[in-house]
């Protein structure tokens, strides 16, 4: 159900975007989709995923999907850049050749801005592309769907490993415009391929916008993603993502998910295992202050026997910010051997401090391992007492259990220079914080 | 008539072949051992005597008193004498080792025409018990394996065949992960224990436990089979000469 | 469905048991007509004389009970209720000139209790424990009046505290739970016919054991009974309610209320073992329990402790909570819920923080067999003002077969830096070396199964009152009845 007018100008302006990309499966796709938005309307609190994420005010900001703006420069932005990284830089929605720096690719993979993927190879992507996330998960996805105008699609031919990480930097920077973007990103890993994906966003401060992105990736067999996403986002913005995984036997994903920006962000990773002996881990938390508001949701649906998951999410509050976590993990009946944990803790430091958590379990199967655990609370009195005694300030103190605390998340991630980008957000937040 | 007759017995555990063709006689009040290494199948020969589930007999038959024990379920053949102690005794949280005991001792004596002991016989019965094995009351209380030592779970299993009084016990690696000290206890209670109407099986893969417990009669298991019987100076030849006189590798990779 | 043959022989056959206390007893009932509406409020209230605010308290509720709707967010399916084709209200006949000592009390009823085992009458007196039984919606007895009229305590019908205790009633009556607060309790606050009230005055010990029997007996009814306990400053009580229901083909609803208020100092013990019919084998029939259950600590340094055996019900739907209002107050929860055969239960708790030093303490066992679905639900809340608060949850399932369900889901709130609040989870089934391993030792694998369960849920079944713990671990034991081949 529509909640307002701004949904409706919405629906409206459905047709200004729905030919900018070719293929009539597409548009097919995209009519079906902008009639789901049409049936649901933006997510509200009364849904339960939704219960401690509003997006009223979002709703009722009336963002658009512009029509082209001009290219600002973007070289402010040349220190979230991913060292070594094959980069493809999507700016104000829109790919931004001048800007992307793809570089030489080896035999087997295939990596292009959407628009010109549509372009050269529309037929190929009908079957995949909007077929990991279907629309009708939700008005969200139902949103991308209808508006998507760019993005990326990367693909790895069966036994590729690219060396190099690939970044896709997201970037708004609209001058005075209320803009909504709606990125999507489509990454098939073939059988036995291996590969790094660094999604990073980041925006001017000068007016509220919207990130609204969906991001699908196919695990084959045996194949191995790593999936890095830094959201740096401005404090004004909203930034929304839903990030849908399929894996195949032996498939494995492991995700690790930042966010240090927007006021209010929504990060939600699903994953479904479609083969056995499939892994999954995912993690990612918050470090937020001031008023925001960070939402990590996960899924992780067991319908197979012997796979795992791993979930572990860390958020460190100041002021008056709110975290959220809502994990969900599902065995399915016949989804025996599976072994699943899930880990949430929140570090309050303010009185204003808010934290939220969820972390849910659904089994239908007997013979599983699934534990979950969840704490918050303030920073350990004893060790904070134990480094001053050792002649450290409080304030330095602070920061070392905060980092420390949050280090928890980056456990699995080799030294490099994606290490060092999810490290340099960590940095970035502490420095505000001194 | 052997209490215990087993002829030809052929094993499989998910589709492996594990035992074949074991014979063993086993008279009244005598002492077995069934050494041998790792892999060899001693633990499978516990299994299958007991009732374990996953065991496939695919050859040969188990009679014990008489009857066929394939056919009886895991507590009806406890029900019958047959007891085994573990070699790695599960935990039961929550549980206390009084009350499954009381409830175990109740089966088996149900099982064998006894009336019930109630609280205050039982109790009496198990203290009695208990100073065999120096069992302390504190580990009477506690939840059944949960939390004690490597010894005490060994001590707890020696402590239980006490209080079930089986015909036939199968002490399966008793002595591994047990100190000096510990070993003097176990082995001294299961001497206690020994009887004229009461027979052991002693599975092991060290002479040293044979030192306290001396059996009447050795086996020694490879592969499945037992390649040589005899007194129990074979034991002794075991540990000066191994099992490499059998033209057995002891080496745990090897494992079956 | 078969289950699949790697299964250990002893979980194939399906679920058979029999409801122990599916007896009907054949006593002529006053029915109000079938259906719900303004004059059955009204008929309801007339029936017990009640004064007007109550009436019109009555009214209000079930006015603002037409703009709700039942909850959906559960995990538990069931057909549609109409809530039409119900009596609301259901007495025996002998109702009509209540009884005024045990000898009066119609002897099919107390054979009924008999039946039941609860010690009404001189057990009672032997075990020391006070009962108060309610037959379907009336309040049929209430025995030990006189030692606790020494004491100063009030343990009656409720109907009956509305007459001689007004003042009390009035000033507690759906402060915990108004009548806005679910569809259900809402519901209740319209139609409840009576239940418990116990007052316990300031610095008062409660010499003995207060207890409540519960039993639906005539058909198509529902049984809206209303609990209110509270306790004045200093003092302390402990309660204990039992539920039984005959086996009926039919669906039967049952929406409670239980109001509970500790003030400074004082502190509430409320022990529930409910054994409502759960339906058959088929999850045909069995009792909708859909329970609102809340007390609050109002004033500081008091205590709410619930303890729960959920063996019952084909529906549960019930999450006693804890309001921790005053400084250094204490909330518990401690509760093992059972389901078997095609039962569902989404149960847990709430503890809200709002006091400093407020501590919360959850612990929930929750088994499935058969078919059955059971849902731990519980919220941990902590408020800006709730310093220094402090949550301990821990969770643990317990799988019996491969077709049940059992599902863990918590919502965690603080906002507040110097709040602990700690949650565990962990699911697991039976493992078959404990069951070898037990089997080893003489027990057959229901004992087994039985003993195994009584482990798991030990820590909460010593919470019990001696006499319940006993009958509760025998319940464990006959509601996993064929849930091992």
């Amino acid at each position: 159900m529509p909640q307002n007018e701004n949904t409706a100008s919405m629906i409206e302006s459905f047709d200004q975007v729905k030919d900018t990309l070719p293929g009539a499966w597409l548009l097919d796709t995209r009519s079906n989709a902008i009639r789901s938005f049409e049936a649901q309307g933006y997510p509200t609190p009364r849904t339960e995923e939704w219960k401690y994420t509003n997006l009223n005010r979002l709703a009722r900001e009336g963002f658009h999907p512009a029509s082209d703006i001009g290219s600002p420069d973007v070289s402010d932005w040349s220190d979230l850049r991913v060292n070594g990284a094959s980069r493809i830089v999507i700016l104000n929605g829109r790919y931004d050749a001048a800007a992307s720096d793809i570089g030489e690719m080896p035999d087997g993979i295939s990596i292009a801005p959407l628009s010109d993927a549509m372009e050269d190879i529309a037929p190929d992507l009908e079957g995949q592309l909007a077929q990991i996330a279907p629309f009708d998960g939700g008005g969200l996805v139902a949103l991308n769907t209808a508006f998507m105008r760019d993005g990326v699609i990367l693909k790895l031919a069966d036994g590729v490993q690219i060396a190099r990480p690939v970044q896709v930097l997201h970037l708004v920077d609209a001058g005075g415009v209320a803009l909504a973007v709606h990125p999507r990103t489509l990454v098939v890993a073939g059988d036995n391929s291996t590969a790094t994906i660094v999604e990073t966003f980041a925006g001017g401060v000068d007016t509220a916008y919207w990130t609204n992105a969906v991001t699908e990736i196919k695990v084959g067999r045996n194949a191995s993603v790593s999936h890095v996403k830094r959201q740096a986002e401005s404090v004004r913005a909203y930034h929304t993502a839903l990030t849908q995984v399929r894996l195949d036997c032996d498939a494995r994903y492991r995700s690790i998910a930042l966010a240090t920006g927007a006021a209010l962000s929504r990060n939600e990773t699903r994953v479904a295992f479609d083969g056995s002996g499939a892994e999954a881990s995912l993690a990612g938390g918050a470090l937020l202050r001031g008023r925001q508001h960070a939402d990590n949701t996960t899924e992780a649906d067991h319908t197979v026997p012997y796979t795992n998951s791993k979930q572990v999410f860390r958020n460190v509050l100041d002021d008056g910010s709110h975290s959220v976590f809502q994990g969900s993990v599902i065995v399915r009946q016949g989804a025996q051997k599976t072994d699943s944990s899930q880990s949430n803790r929140n570090l309050l430091l303010s009185a204003g401090a808010q934290a939220y958590s969820k972390p849910e379990l659904q089994i239908f199967a007997d013979d599983v391992k699934c534990a979950h655990g969840a704490t918050t609370g303030d920073l350990n009195k004893d060790a904070l007492f134990y480094l001053q005694s050792r002649g450290i300030t409080t304030s330095q103190a602070t920061l070392l259990l905060i980092e420390a605390f949050i280090a928890e998340i980056f456990d699995e991630l080799p030294e490099g220079p994606v290490g060092d980008h999810l490290a340099d957000a960590v940095s970035a937040w502490m420095e505000g914080a001194v | 008539m052997s209490l215990l007759s087993v002829k030809d017995l052929h094993v499989s555990v998910d589709g492996k072949q594990i035992l074949n063709g074991i014979d063993l006689e086993i008279g009244e009040g005598e002492t077995h051992a069934v050494m041998g290494p790792n892999g060899s199948g001693k633990s499978t020969l516990s299994y299958v005597l007991s009732g374990r589930e996953g065991y496939d007999v695919t050859q040969g038959e188990i009679l014990f008193k008489g009857e066929n024990v394939l056919d009886m379920e895991p507590h009806e053949r406890a029900g019958a004498g047959i007891y085994l102690a573990f070699q790695y005794p599960v935990e039961i949280p929550g549980v206390s080792n009084l009350t499954f005991l009381k409830t175990a001792v109740n089966a088996v004596r149900a099982a064998r025409g006894l009336d019930e002991l109630d609280a205050i016989n039982f109790l009496k019965f198990a203290r009695e018990k208990g100073e065999i094995l120096e069992m302390k009351d504190e580990l009477l209380k506690r939840p059944v394996n949960v939390g004690f030592s490597g010894g005490e779970k060994k001590r707890n299993e020696i402590f239980q065949m006490a209080m079930l009084e089986p015909t036939l016990a199968i002490l399966d690696e008793t002595d591994s992960g047990l100190d000096i000290d510990a070993l003097r206890i176990v082995s001294e209670g299961v001497n206690k224990l020994r009887a004229s109407d009461r027979s052991m099986i002693v599975i092991t893969h060290y002479q040293r436990l044979l030192d306290h417990i001396v059996p009447d009669f050795v086996h020694v298991l490879a592969k499945g089979k037992f390649v040589a019987q005899g007194g129990k100076e074979l034991a002794l030849e075991l540990e000066k000469d191994g099992y490499a006189k059998f033209g057995i590798e002891d080496d745990a990779d090897q494992a079956a | 469905m078969a289950p699949p043959a790697e299964t250990a022989p002893v979980f194939e056959e399906a679920a058979k048991r029999e409801y122990k206390y599916g007896f009907v007893t054949d006593i002529d009932s006053e029915f109000a007509p079938k259906g719900l509406d303004e004059e059955i409020v009204r008929f309801i209230s007339a029936k017990k004389d009640e004064p007007e605010w109550l009436l019109e308290w009555r009214l209000t509720a079930y006015r603002h009970w037409l703009t709700m709707q039942e909850p959906k967010w559960a995990f538990v399916k069931y057909p549609e209720i109409d809530f039409q084709d119900a009596y609301y209200y259901a007495a025996p006949k002998s109702d009509e000139d209540k009884p005024q000592s045990l000898d009066e009390v119609d002897p099919k009823l107390l054979e009924t209790y008999e039946k039941l085992g609860i010690p009404l009458a001189e057990q009672a007196v032997l075990a020391g424990v006070a009962v108060d039984a309610v037959f379907d919606s009336v309040s049929v007895a209430t025995t030990f009046k006189e030692k606790l009229t020494e004491a100063g305590v009030v343990f009656c019908p409720i109907s009956e505290a509305v007459q001689t205790h007004p003042e009390l009633v009035k000033k507690y009556l759906g402060t915990v739970v108004p009548y806005t607060d679910n569809f259900y309790a809402t519901l209740n606050s319209a139609v409840f016919s009576d239940g418990t009230f116990v007052y316990v005055p300031k610095g008062v010990r409660c010499p003995m054991e207060l207890s409540t029997y519960f039993r639906i007996n005539a058909a198509n009814t529902g049984q809206f009974e209303r609990t209110l306990i509270v306790a004045d400053e200093g003092s302390y009580v402990s309660y204990l309610e039992g539920c039984t229901a005959p086996m009926r083909d039919e669906n039967q609803l049952h929406a409670a209320v239980v109001e509970l208020i500790a003030l400074g100092d004082a502190e509430i013990k409320y022990s529930t073992v409910q054994n409502w019919y759960p339906g058959d084998e088929n999850g045909k029939g069995g009792i909708y329990n859909f329970v609102t259950k809340r007390g609050v600590c109002r004033g500081s340094n008091s205590k709410i402790s619930w303890t729960q055996v959920e063996t019952g019900s084909a529906v549960t739907w019930k999450y006693p909570s804890c309001i921790l209002e005053g400084d250094n107050t204490v909330g518990e929860f401690y509760s093992v819920a059972i389901t078997n055969n095609y039962q569902q239960a989404d149960t847990g708790t709430k503890m809200i923080h709002l006091g400093k030093n407020t501590k919360s303490t959850i612990i929930s066992k929750g088994i499935s067999a058969g078919k059955g679905q059971n849902t731990y639900r519980g919220l941990v809340k902590a408020l800006a003002g709730a310093d220094g608060a402090r949550n301990f949850t821990q969770c643990d399932s317990l799988l019996i077969g491969d077709e049940c369900g059992a599902h863990t889901v918590p919502y965690i709130e603080v906002a507040n830096p110097g709040a602990q609040v700690e949650h565990e989870a962990t699911t697991s089934k039976i493992s078959e070396d404990q069951l070898f391993y037990c089997q080893q030792r003489g027990l057959d694998p229901e004992e087994a199964v039985s003993l195994i369960v009584n482990g798991f849920c030990k820590e909460v079944l010593k919470e019990l009152p001696m006499e319940f713990a006993v009958e509760a671990q025998k319940l464990l034991g006959v509601t996993l009845e064929g849930s091992v081949g």
